[in-house]
């Protein structure tokens, strides 16, 4: 999802920036071809900015998108370090050179930094006898890589955890990377399964309650990553301290890239618990037809059609305040006024004790929409 | 520069791009089957801001109460379940209370006493959503006419809850009938739709048929043999003075007469020579306009609500059915399209469906059809089910209903257009050819 995501990002933005600036840049004047010809050059610079050393904030999101796929290969850390470095015309071309580079740069002192921060993280856990194997085979990157990848099914289990704790502490990024290790292991298997959620059935709520909190706290993500879908926060914040001096705009650049990350993130995790049953909704769509009485509406409110909306507490009870008709067809707005007033009197009346509805399936019944459909019943 | 353009709307990309996994999208059900049973409602006594007021605001209470239960879309949670009492109107309501005892729908209310006057207030309130149904109103007025504050008050609660308007506020007139089956005494008379209030607006010396309110409700039109053959009589209520709509040969009759809804003209039946044709006569100027010209029988005619077409029935083609035609007469185009005989037609208030008697193996029905002949519906069924009558609102049809035998007697009864709650309407004695007036 997230490389898709990633991709589509950078192809809609090279689209779009062709579209608006493509004339200009291009337009046949020295300087926009000028410009051309250097982002060409400019992929070229980067390989020796990497020498030099690393600074592109805004790309380094992206390249996080690539190592959670390429955790078992070599390909994913490398291209953070290449597209780091040319932070500023990257954006047209970050996509193509990105794969082009990765193989060729395995620079070492840009990887470095990022990755031994995350092996870091990782040996801790599982071990550092795999890196040496793995990384024998390939090349230059895979000294790089390899330990990389190898390590990071193990650390992923173990992040998982952390991000649940992150949302907690979100400003504390250092804190919660040392404590995770230890718990991560345990509470690893319970996430990623998710019957963690299902055992408890309040854990699913904390979740869903807990995705505010980290988008405003982006520096956490650093902290680390649980699955292939975490593996590129954490790159991104450790290019921004390497890079103090990032461009603000990089940095909103990034800050949205994180969010999008966050987001990601939190909303798998946000599922709310197993699907609803064919019987569970059959049960309620019976209890609120026994309580729809439409034996006093007008013969126009009974050819009205009226979707209600509205939210139910975890109790399964209606929350009265929520109740809005949401839309209507078929009849006059005095006649769909009637037949939503018939519709909220249903469903408040048979929830006053509350629905019979899997707690924990809550976020799927959280928000209610019903279609109150009385073709059946007109002049019966 | 360009590099901060292209920051920024690469930023604004990434922001905007839609996530693949969206929100939590809500759970959406279709709910096609419900309930139809009467509404249950509370309706605590009103309360008597004075003294004097106690008795009338009993009465109010009971008007209320059974005007509302006569429709057959509420009920009535009986007093004696109450678990709040209610006394003071302006006392905050205790929505548990009403709740526990599944009551839908509250009604309080306040009567105090101001001279020769009263005033009656209420107020409707939603028990479930807790919430206050409209705004609470005052009625003032004579303290003889409680009655009518009591219909306007039910008329109020009614049309709150069904989102049409009431009918209870409203008048009947009708053939009061006395005596053996072959020697039978008809007058015409008139009262509340609830059977109170009957007044006798002719005596029993000459028989009337079928009377028709004006659509202001100040006068009527009905037939009368008082001089010797059929003619049609305009009556004003308030007065109860009469006059031949129009002076015809001896020898001829008229009949069937109802008045167009902007009252200014009526529609009859003329017979002359053995053939009834439809006739349009213009009250201002009693400039006569023949509509049809057949040598069937065409008659009982009635307007449509916007005054553009006329109902009637016909045996022109053999058999009596209903046909529809232009105002000013011209072709006219059969309706009606099952078996049997159909006859009496009249046209909703509202427009949307024609009320007819049928008659079909041996029985009598009071059925409903679109104004284009579809979607009949038979809503009764016995020995003798004819001219039906709508109420204001076009939810309600009266009729007569006359037993089968030596000792049969006519009486009038009302059915809901879903054909659900029949009943028979209180009369002082037997009773028929119901005509329901306008809203007062």
């Amino acid at each position: 999802m997230r490389r898709s995501l990633y991709a589509s990002t950078a192809i809609h933005a090279a689209i779009l920036l062709w579209v608006a600036f493509g004339e200009s840049l291009f337009r046949g004047s020295p300087e926009t071809e000028f410009e051309v010809t250097g982002v060409t050059i400019l992929s070229v610079s980067e390989f020796e900015a990497l020498t030099a050393g690393v600074e592109p904030t805004p790309d380094v999101l992206e390249t996080p998108v690539a190592p959670p796929q390429a955790e078992e290969s070599a390909a994913p850390d490398p291209p953070t370090p290449e597209e780091a470095p040319p932070p500023v015309e990257q954006p047209e071309e970050a996509p193509e050179p990105a794969p082009d580079t990765q193989p060729e740069p395995p620079s070492p002192e840009a990887p470095q930094a990022e990755v031994t921060d995350q092996i870091a993280a990782l040996p801790t856990p599982s071990g550092a006898p795999d890196l040496p194997p793995s990384d024998t085979p390939t090349p230059r990157e895979a000294p790089r890589v390899a330990p990389v990848p190898a390590p990071a099914p193990e650390p992923e289990m173990e992040t998982a955890p952390d991000v649940l704790d992150q949302p907690v502490n979100p400003d504390t990024s250092d804190a919660p990377a040392e404590e995770a290790p230890e718990t991560a292991p345990e509470e690893a298997t319970t996430e990623i399964v998710t019957e963690a959620e299902t055992p408890s059935g309040g854990p699913v709520a904390p979740v869903a309650s807990l995705r505010p909190p980290p988008r405003p706290a982006r520096p956490t993500p650093p902290a680390e990553p649980e699955e292939t879908a975490d593996a590129p926060e954490p790159e991104p914040e450790q290019e921004p301290e390497q890079e103090p001096e990032g461009d603000p705009l990089a940095d909103a650049i990034a800050g949205a890239v994180a969010d999008a990350n966050t987001t990601e993130t939190t909303q798998p995790a946000a599922p709310s618990g197993p699907p609803l049953t064919q019987g569970a909704r059959d049960g309620f769509r019976i209890a609120v037809q026994t309580c729809w009485n439409v034996g006093a509406l007008s013969t126009e409110a009974l050819g009205t059609t009226v979707v209600v909306a509205f939210e139910m507490g975890r109790d399964g009870v209606p929350v009265g305040s929520s109740l809005r008709l949401l839309e209507f067809s078929g009849g006059s707005e005095a006649a769909a006024q009637q037949a939503y007033d018939a519709a909220r009197r249903a469903i408040i009346r048979c929830g006053v004790n509350g629905y019979d509805l899997p707690e924990e399936s809550y976020d799927r019944w959280r928000q209610v929409e019903l279609v109150f459909n009385p073709e059946g019943m007109r002049l019966r | 520069m360009l590099k901060r353009y292209l920051t920024l709307i690469l930023a604004t990309l990434v922001v905007l791009t839609p996530m693949p996994a969206s929100a939590q999208e809500p759970l959406r059900l279709e709910i096609t089957e419900g309930v139809i049973e009467p509404l249950p409602f509370a309706l605590p006594s009103f309360i008597a801001a004075d003294g004097g007021a106690s008795d009338v605001a009993q009465d109010i209470t009971r008007v209320i109460a059974a005007d509302l239960r006569g429709t057959g879309l509420f009920r009535q949670i009986p007093p004696d379940a109450y678990i709040s009492d209610v006394t003071s109107f302006d006392s905050p309501v205790q929505y548990n209370d009403w709740q526990a005892i599944n009551a839908q729908a509250l009604i309080t209310g306040e009567v105090e006493t101001r001279g020769e006057q009263i005033v009656v207030r209420f107020r409707l309130f939603d028990v479930f959503s807790e919430a206050q149904l409209g705004e609470g109103l005052q009625f003032v007025g004579e303290a003889e006419s409680w009655r009518r504050m009591a219909h306007t008050v039910a008329d109020e609660v009614y049309e709150r809850i069904t989102g049409e308007t009431g009918y209870f506020d409203t008048r009947v007139v009708f053939i009061h009938e006395e005596g053996p089956k072959n020697a039978r005494l008809k007058r015409l008379a008139i009262m509340d739709y609830d059977g109170a209030n009957v007044q006798f607006l002719t005596d029993s010396r000459s028989l009337v048929l079928a009377p028709r309110f004006s659509p202001q409700g100040d006068r009527i039109l009905y037939t009368s043999y008082e001089s010797g053959f059929p003619q049609v009589y305009l009556m004003d209520v308030a007065t109860v003075s009469r006059r031949p709509l129009e002076e015809i040969p001896a020898g001829n009759m008229t009949f069937a007469p109802r008045f167009s809804p902007d009252g200014n003209r009526v529609v009859f039946s003329l017979e002359q020579g053995g053939n009834s044709d439809i006739y349009m006569l213009d009250l201002a100027s009693g400039q006569r306009t023949q509509l049809t010209n057949a040598p069937s029988i065409e008659t009982a005619p009635s307007f449509s609500p916007d005054g553009s077409q006329i109902v009637f029935e016909s045996d022109r083609t053999g058999n009596q059915q209903i046909y529809v035609m232009s105002a000013s007469g011209g072709e006219a185009t059969r309706i009606s399209r099952g078996t049997g005989r159909y006859g009496t037609p009249v046209w909703s208030p509202r427009g949307d469906y024609i009320a007819f008697t049928k008659q079909e193996a041996g029985r009598f029905h009071i059925g409903v059809m679109r104004t284009d002949g579809s979607e009949e519906r038979l809503l009764t069924a016995s020995f003798l089910d004819e001219g039906p009558t709508w109420a204001p609102n076009g939810r309600v049809i009266m009729f007569t209903r006359e037993t089968a035998g030596t000792d049969g007697a006519p009486a009038v009864y009302s059915v809901d257009l879903t054909g659900r709650n029949l009943q028979r309407v209180a009369t002082p004695g037997m009773a028929s050819d119901p005509a329901w007036s306008p809203l007062q």
